[in-house]
């Protein structure tokens, strides 16, 4: 795969936004008295936030299975989730938080505060793969239409059929077709 | 589990989905050989999130909103 970084292959975007601090900035400031409860009366300072969102490579090592022999209460097999984030997912993550303090630091913002502690596999509920897409049906599980290529009659409409975590595209594709 | 009719068409939600496509390799599916490499079961991906930075952005404080916007703001790379 090519790619401009040397650390990571794949890519990430960001979500925020700006707001304007509230009266509960007073937790955080030394002071008193009713002069200082009237200052936290009127909005404090504007803030801004970026946290990234990044992709997760396909790893063979991430996989469901199905629990036969534990049910739950309705009596259906309970699924195993075996996944974790592998080293380019880390340092993806190391890299989100390096981009975004600059982006902030070059429009002008100050009180940088840079975090990173990577959410944990689901907390995102991005959840994709496990059932690719592709022609050979040797290498996948879905054909071009999202139907399973050994059961014809069955069609799967979410996420599954993604080999890549690249749902911005691949979505609408599909919707297309 | 058991599903009979002539057309099956599935979306779930969460990991529960992946349980489906699981559900097919051990219920109808025949084995074969390099079943993992197929990709029924492995594979399973998340974005993962918790990094970013937040700061102040000084000045503007004449400016105030008013209501609650729907949304915030986007920046992605051409390859997300």
């Amino acid at each position: 795969m090519k790619t401009k970084q040397k650390e990571f292959v794949r890519g990430y975007g960001y979500q925020g936004g700006g707001s304007r601090e509230g009266w509960a900035r007073g937790m955080h400031m030394s002071g008193f008295g009713a002069d200082f409860k009237n200052s936290l009366k009127r909005p404090g300072p504007w803030r801004m936030s970026i946290g990234g969102f990044g992709e997760c490579l396909p790893n063979h090592d991430n996989y469901v299975e199905v629990q036969k022999d534990k049910l739950d209460a309705w009596g259906i097999p309970t699924l195993k989730i075996n996944c974790a984030w592998g080293e380019n997912e880390h340092a993806m993550s190391r890299d989100i938080v390096v981009q975004a303090a600059e982006m902030l630091a070059a429009s002008g913002a100050k009180d940088i505060y840079a975090f990173q502690e990577i959410s944990p596999p689901g907390l995102a509920i991005h959840e994709m793969g496990t059932a690719r897409m592709g022609r050979d049906p040797k290498s996948s599980v879905l054909n071009e239409h999202n139907q399973a290529h050994d059961m014809k009659n069955v069609f799967m409409t979410d996420g599954a059929c993604h080999g890549l975590q690249f749902p911005a595209s691949t979505h609408p594709s599909r919707t297309w077709r | 589990m058991e599903f009979k009719g002539r057309i099956f068409f599935h979306q779930c939600v969460d990991a529960g989905v992946h349980a489906h496509p699981a559900e097919f390799r051990d219920a109808g599916i025949p084995e074969r050989p390099g079943e993992q490499q197929r990709g029924i079961g492995p594979q399973l991906m998340d974005h993962h999130m918790g990094a970013g930075a937040s700061a102040t952005m000084p000045g503007h404080e004449d400016k105030m909103p008013f209501g609650n916007r729907p949304n915030g703001i986007y920046i992605r790379a051409s390859a997300m």
